[in-house]
């Protein structure tokens, strides 16, 4: 590059010019009209693909729609009835999540534990996944598991409130007897 | 019938970015009584982040967060500065009717790009207020933390129940645990900004907490357009801050569910702001440019651990061209903010990702490898995704004008944004364990940088004095 910078000349708020020796001045010049040209065709091909998402918009949907009602179908059959239950578990019980879902292994695990812990919020959610492990200290038990796992009897002390089923799974809520 | 729930979402996410407006003014009349242009339009995001830290603050002292108690010093300060607040809100006001009144001039193009830019802000803030609350980090992290320090008036992710959560079968001894995976160590302050959205409204609404994006929507395309007006012209600049809103990776930012709620588009407007005042600030702007390229650094430093060595490569640019302005009060405070996160986390041991997992005599064999591997994946990936096939040529196309003749103008703003790719391309040869779900959110990141650079790139001459805002001198002009 063939630049020269001259001192400014008019207080320091404004940047000094610069001269362009000529040659390099063509070359640069044939390359800012290129870009110039590219900055053009990109705004035009972006306008395409933002103008087709303005169009595609359900904007009469998202307006009309309540985000709750949004928020409920969502997700999948466990994230809908966790939606369901942040209003009416009592606030102040701790829950034990029997996770028996046989899909997604590790992450399967994780998607349950970090659903529960976001929704059931301020209650204190913990996780199992074999119901051997269930422990009595807990106001509210939910059971979660495929449609082919064995349905879960109610352990000694907890009765079922409600049930939740789904095509690929089934959810069951437990309350302690005297909770 | 619209819902009312959705209406009242669009009134408060209006009245949040109104609020961040006003105290971003308030905030920036501290540091000069009168902002140059690409300070000024980033008032909302210094509004936001302030309201933020007055939550962190509270927390530490015990003060209750709600509607009174967030806005209340506010009030006080609105009423203490009356005077030069509405002076300053009118001269914006002034500065906006110019603006759209000057739109009309340009040419076609131009005109329709300025128009869908705005139906497209329009788009983004229903999209944001209404759809589904969905991706596995917002869940788990951003917005968990959020509710968590709604609700416990503090922040100490330290004190999250079940931290130790492990899946029965990883017994070994690195196994992940939820205190790992909810990355503790992440700097608090978008979640912080969604409590204070929380806060302003009394209470969680989780779909509503995504609002607060808006702010960095209206920031990114009013800061490119700052930027760049005075070297384009007003036609130009308009196409540069259609890009900046429309281009693909800030699309998925804000609209794909799998992203939205995640903190790299707001890290990439933050960034964004601190550059455009950086660059600003390099061709002999006022002081008060360099300040507020150090406040916006840092506030990207608070927002995620990206933002960290963005602010190092700020804060080393400004240590040789500016010295002074790093001990500024302004620049003191933002700074000590960060260091003292750093610190308490570092206290807790919280690390959420070990940047060296191998040992030192391992290194020099395994890096070459590593890097081929990291360069090769992301050739793959650009070429395979149409919409970063423009990103690349874009910044191809900056490092060649700013080769030939655009130094000045691009050259330092390209040498912090490629010390920041430098600084991603480490971390991720020392440990790639995440780079296939890392790349796409890094894009996120840097596509609002890229398009600025482009800009300046093109430009090497301020046609109009980029000082002042246009609506100001006519009225200097006139007295």
């Amino acid at each position: 590059m063939q630049v020269r910078q001259q001192p400014a000349l008019d207080g320091e708020d404004r940047a000094p010019a610069e001269t362009v020796i000529p040659n390099a001045e063509s070359r640069s010049s044939r390359l800012r009209r290129v870009a110039t040209l590219f900055v053009y065709t990109w705004a035009v091909y972006t306008l395409i693909q933002g103008g087709s998402l303005l169009v595609r918009e359900p904007y009469l949907d998202n307006l009309r729609v309540a985000p709750r009602a949004a928020q409920g179908a969502a997700g999948d059959g466990y994230a809908e009835t966790l939606i369901k239950l942040e209003r009416t578990l009592p606030a102040q019980a701790r829950v034990q999540l029997v996770w028996r879902r046989s899909d997604g292994g590790v992450v399967g695990f994780w998607y349950g534990y970090f659903w529960a812990t976001y929704w059931l919020y301020p209650r204190q959610v913990d996780i199992i996944t074999d119901p051997a492990s269930i422990d009595s200290a807990h106001g509210i038990l939910l059971d979660v598991r495929s449609r082919e796992k064995a349905e879960l009897a109610a352990p000694p002390g907890y009765t079922i409130s409600a049930t939740y089923p789904y095509a690929d799974q089934v959810v069951t809520v437990f309350l302690k007897s005297n909770a | 019938m619209p819902s009312l729930t959705v209406l009242l979402s669009l009134l408060a996410v209006a009245a949040y970015a109104f609020l961040c407006y006003l105290n971003g003014r308030l905030l920036a009349g501290l540091v000069t009584k009168s902002p140059e242009a690409v300070s000024l339009v980033c008032s909302p995001l210094l509004g936001g982040a302030a309201l933020g830290i007055e939550l962190w603050l509270y927390g530490l002292v015990g003060i209750p967060w709600n509607p009174v108690t967030l806005v209340a010093p506010w009030v006080a300060a609105w009423a203490l500065a009356r005077r030069r607040l509405l002076e300053a809100v009118r001269a914006d006001l002034a500065m906006l009717r110019a603006v759209l009144e000057g739109i009309r001039d340009e040419d076609r193009l131009a005109l329709v790009l300025a128009a869908v830019t705005g139906l497209l802000v329009i788009t983004y803030v229903l999209n944001l207020v209404t759809q589904p609350l969905t991706g596995f980090d917002a869940i788990s992290i951003w917005f968990f933390k959020a509710k968590f320090f709604y609700f416990t008036h503090s922040v100490d992710p330290g004190s999250i129940p079940g931290l130790g959560t492990h899946f029965p079968t990883d017994t070994g001894p690195f196994r992940v645990t939820a205190g790992l995976i909810r990355s503790l160590d992440y700097p608090p302050l978008f979640p912080l900004m969604v409590g204070s959205l929380y806060a302003m409204i009394g209470g969680v609404h989780d779909t509503l907490g995504k609002g607060v994006d808006v702010i960095f929507v209206l920031v990114g395309a009013a800061v490119v357009w700052a930027a760049l007006s005075p070297y384009l012209g007003r036609g130009k600049a308009a196409i540069f801050a259609f890009l900046v809103t429309a281009v693909a990776a800030v699309q998925s930012g804000l609209g794909n569910p799998i992203y939205t709620g995640y903190v790299d588009y707001p890290l990439g407007i933050t960034m964004l702001a601190s550059l455009a005042n950086l660059q600003r600030a390099l061709i002999g702007g006022r002081r008060d440019t360099w300040v507020f390229a150090i406040v916006f650094a840092a506030v990207a430093a608070l927002l995620k651990s990206e933002g960290l060595p963005f602010l190092l490569a700020v804060g080393l640019v400004a240590a040789f061209k500016a010295r002074r302005v790093l001990v500024s009060p302004a620049a003191v405070v933002a700074l000590v903010l960060v260091v003292a996160w750093q610190a308490f986390a570092t206290i807790h041991g919280w690390r959420s990702h070990h940047l060296l997992n191998d040992g030192i005599g391992d290194l020099p064999a395994l890096l070459p490898a590593r890097g081929a591997l990291i360069i090769a994946y992301a050739v793959k990936v650009t070429i395979e995704r149409p919409d970063y096939h423009w990103l690349a040529a874009a910044f191809v196309l900056t490092v060649s004008l700013a080769y030939r003749q655009a130094r000045r103008t691009a050259g330092a703003v390209l040498l912090v944004v490629a010390l920041q790719c430098t600084a991603y391309f480490a971390v991720l040869v020392l440990n790639p364990g995440e780079l296939v779900g890392t790349f796409d959110r890094l894009v996120i990141q840097l596509a609002p940088a890229v398009v600025l650079l482009l800009g300046l790139a093109i430009s090497s001459q301020p046609k109009e004095e980029p000082s002042v805002p246009s609506a100001l001198r006519v009225k200097l002009v006139g007295q």
